[in-house]
C-alpha cells in the first residue's frame, strides 16, 4: 500500500496502460498460435487420409482404372518425410496387438479405427491416420504415418514470429504509454509550475485557460478565481497603507505646525483659542479620513464566506460620494443621473457591496486626485444586460503608450511624479470588476482627462 | 400617441438626436422610428436573399445597441414601440410616401451633426427630412472638445447642452 501511495500518476498510467495493452496483444497472439496449430494438424490428417485411401485402392482392389489412380498418386501426392503405409487385415485380439506393437502405437488406437472407421493419433512429430477399408467383403486397416513437416517448420516459424513481434510490441507499448501519460500529465505539470511561480509579490499572474471546455479548464479558472480573491484581499490592505500614508500626513503636519508656532512664544488667550480651534478642525478631518480609509480597508470577506448579495448601484454611488467627500473634502463630483433607467430593477447587481464600494471609490478618488479636485462627472445608465458607470475627469490623463500597463500593480504613469500613490488602485478595481463578471474600459488623452467605463451585469432581481 | 422619425447612422453620437427628442416632449407616448437611408443593391441575387432584420443587425455595432438600450431604459415609459426602418428612395415623393406608409407625425433632425455614411450605398436623408411637410424639430448638442470616448458607450453620457 505504501508503494501504491508513493507512485506518481504518471507511473500509474504507464503501468496500467502497458498491462492492458500487453495482455490484449498476448491474448491475440495465443489465439492465433492455437488456431493455426490446430488447423495445421487437421490439414495434415486429411493429407494422410487421402494417402491411405489411394494406397488402399491401389493395393487391395483389382480394377481397370487403377492405373489412373496410381498415376495421380505419383504425380500429385508427393512423398512425405518418413512416410510409412501399413495395410493389415482387420482382425481382433492377438494379431491386432502384435500389429500395434510392431507399429509402436497403442492398441486402443487400432481398436478405434476398427470400430469407428477412421482415427487419428499423434506421437510427437509423427502423425498417424488410419482408416478401415472394405473391399470384396473383407475389412482391412490402412494406417499412414509421417512426420508433420508443416508443424515442425511452419508452426515453429509462426511461434518465433509471434514472440519477436510480442517483444517489439512491448517496446512500442511502453513508448506509447510513456508518451500518453506525458500528454495527459503535461497540462497538470504546467499548472503546477505556473502556480509555484505565483507568490504574494506577483499575485497578478494568472494561469492560461485553455479554449477547450474540459476539466483542466475548470481547474485553471477555479485557481484564477481564487487568485482574484486573494489578490483583492492583499491589495486592499496595501491600498490602505498607501492611502493612509499620505492622506493622514497632511492634517497631521498642519496640526504639528500649528502647535509648534503657538508654543514658540507666550500668546494671548484669543490666539490660543484660535490655534486650538484650527487644531480641532484638522483633528476632526483626520478622524473622518481615518474612518473612511478603515472602511475601505475591509476586504468584504470578514473572514467569512464571500457574500454576494443584491446591490443597488445608484445607492452605491451616493455612498461612495460620501466616503470620497470625507477623504477629499474639496472635491467637485457631479453626479449625473439623467440616464437613470425608469425601472429600478435594472439598477441592481449581484455583488459584494464592500468590494464594489472600494472599486468605485478608487476610481473616483483617482479622478479627484489627478485632476487636482477639478470637476469629476459620474454618470449611470443601464442597458438591457449591463449597468454602465462612467467616471470622467479633466485631469492629467495617461500617456497613450502607457495605457496598457495601468492594470499592472505598482505601475505609475510617467506624468504622476508630483502625486503621491503606489499604483494599486486600478488593479484592485479591475479585480473586483472581474469578480463580478464585469468589464472596465479606460480611455484617455494626455492632459485632457481620463474616462473610466465600468460595466456590471444586471442581477435580475425582481422588486 | 404619436409616431416620430429620427435619422441615424448607427453611431453613438447620432443617438443624441433621440435623447434631445425625448427631453423635449416629455409626457406623450411615442412610437419611435430610426431612419437609415441606404440605396438598394442592383444585384438580383442580393435582392433575392435580402433580409431587412439581418441587414440592420449587421450595420449596428454592439456598442450602439447597448447605448440605445440605455436610452430605451431611461425613457421606458415614453417609448411605446421602437423599430429601425430603411429608406431607399431617391425622390422627395418617395420620401413622402415613406412617411405616409409609416404614419409618421413628427420628425427630429440633428442641427449641426452630419451623418457619417459608412456603407458605400448609404446616403444622407437630411435634405428629404428638411423639405418634408411634417412638423420638424431641430436638435443640437455640443460634443465637448474631448472626444477620446468616441464609439464607447460612455460617449452617450458626456454630451450636454441641448438647445
Amino acid at each position: 500500500m505504501k508503494t501504491d501511495k508513493q507512485m506518481k500518476i504518471k507511473t500509474k498510467i504507464i503501468l496500467l496502460l502497458s498491462v492492458i495493452l500487453l495482455s490484449l496483444i498476448f491474448l491475440y497472439s495465443g489465439f492465433i498460435y492455437y488456431a493455426s496449430a490446430s488447423y495445421s494438424f487437421e490439414d495434415f490428417y486429411k493429407r494422410l487420409e487421402i494417402r491411405a485411401i489411394t494406397t488402399a485402392k491401389i493395393q487391395l482392389e483389382n480394377r481397370q482404372d487403377l492405373n489412373a489412380i496410381k498415376e495421380v498418386k505419383q504425380e500429385y501426392l508427393e512423398k512425405l518425410p518418413r512416410e510409412e503405409i501399413i495395410i493389415l487385415p482387420a482382425t481382433s485380439g492377438d494379431s491386432l496387438r502384435k500389429a500395434a506393437d510392431r507399429l509402436n502405437v497403442p492398441l486402443e488406437y487400432m481398436q478405434e479405427i476398427n470400430s469407428r472407421g477412421t482415427a487419428n493419433l499423434r506421437k510427437q512429430n509423427i502423425f498417424y491416420s488410419g482408416i478401415r477399408y472394405t473391399t470384396s467383403g473383407k475389412n482391412y486397416l490402412v494406417i499412414v504415418s509421417a512426420e508433420n513437416y508443416y508443424h515442425t517448420h511452419h508452426i515453429v516459424y509462426l511461434r518465433n514470429l509471434l514472440i519477436s513481434s510480442l517483444v517489439i510490441a512491448m517496446v512500442l507499448v511502453l513508448v506509447i504509454s510513456f508518451w500518453f501519460s506525458r500528454k495527459i500529465i503535461q497540462p497538470l505539470q504546467d499548472i503546477t509550475i505556473k502556480m509555484e511561480d505565483i507568490s504574494s509579490e506577483n499575485l497578478q499572474m494568472r494561469l492560461n485557460v485553455s479554449s477547450h471546455e474540459d476539466e483542466l479548464r475548470t481547474l485553471a479558472s477555479t485557481f484564477n478565481g481564487m487568485l482574484d480573491r486573494l489578490e483583492a484581499a492583499f491589495e486592499t490592505q496595501k491600498n490602505f497603507v498607501s492611502n493612509a500614508s499620505h492622506e493622514l500626513n497632511t492634517p497631521l503636519t498642519s496640526i504639528i505646525g500649528e502647535a509648534d508656532v503657538i508654543l514658540s512664544k507666550p500668546r494671548t488667550i484669543l490666539e490660543y483659542q484660535e490655534a486650538i480651534m484650527t487644531i480641532l478642525e484638522e483633528a476632526e478631518k483626520l478622524s473622518k479620513k481615518t474612518k473612511a480609509l478603515l472602511f475601505l480597508a475591509q476586504t468584504g470577506y470578514n473572514g467569512k464566506v464571500q457574500k454576494f448579495d443584491k446591490v443597488r448601484i445608484d445607492q452605491l454611488i451616493l455612498d461612495v460620494k460620501e466616503t470620497v467627500d470625507k477623504i477629499y473634502p474639496n472635491n467637485k463630483i457631479v453626479l449625473d443621473f439623467s440616464f437613470l433607467p425608469e425601472n429600478p430593477e435594472k439598477l441592481k447587481v449581484k455583488g459584494n457591496e464592500q468590494l464594489l464600494h472600494l472599486a468605485l471609490s478608487n476610481v473616483i478618488m483617482n479622478a479627484c486626485k489627478y485632476s487636482n479636485n477639478n470637476t469629476v462627472k459620474v454618470s449611470l445608465g443601464a442597458s438591457s444586460q449591463q449597468i454602465v458607470i462612467v467616471v470622467k475627469d479633466l485631469g492629467i490623463g495617461i500617456p497613450a503608450d502607457e495605457i496598457k500597463f495601468i492594470y499592472d500593480p505598482y505601475f505609475r504613469a510617467s506624468n504622476t511624479n508630483t502625486y503621491e500613490g503606489y499604483g494599486i488602485g486600478l488593479p484592485i478595481t479591475r479585480n473586483v470588476v472581474n469578480m463580478h463578471s464585469g468589464e472596465i474600459i479606460v480611455s484617455s488623452v494626455l492632459n485632457q482627462g481620463v474616462t473610466v467605463e465600468i460595466k456590471l451585469p444586471i442581477g435580475n432581481y425582481s422588486l | 400617441m404619436k409616431t416620430i422619425l429620427i435619422p441615424t447612422d448607427f453611431t453613438i453620437e447620432s443617438l443624441n438626436t433621440v435623447k434631445g427628442a425625448f427631453k423635449r416632449d416629455s409626457q406623450e407616448k411615442v412610437n419611435l422610428i430610426l431612419l437609415y437611408a441606404i440605396g438598394m443593391s442592383d444585384s438580383i441575387t442580393d435582392l433575392l436573399f435580402f433580409s431587412k432584420e439581418k441587414f440592420i443587425a449587421s450595420q449596428q455595432s454592439g456598442k450602439f445597441a447597448e447605448a440605445f438600450q440605455i436610452l430605451q431604459n431611461t425613457y421606458d415609459s415614453q417609448i411605446n414601440s421602437f423599430r429601425v426602418e430603411l429608406f431607399s428612395g431617391y425622390t422627395q415623393n418617395a420620401f413622402a410616401n415613406f412617411l405616409e406608409a409609416n404614419q409618421v407625425d413628427e420628425v427630429f433632425i440633428p442641427k449641426d451633426y452630419t451623418l457619417k455614411l459608412q456603407h458605400k450605398r448609404s446616403f444622407n436623408p437630411l435634405p428629404f427630412l428638411k423639405k418634408c411637410k411634417l412638423p420638424k424639430t431641430e436638435i443640437s448638442w455640443n460634443e465637448g472638445p474631448f472626444v477620446h470616448e468616441k464609439d464607447h458607450v460612455s460617449e452617450l453620457f458626456l454630451v450636454s447642452n441641448h438647445a
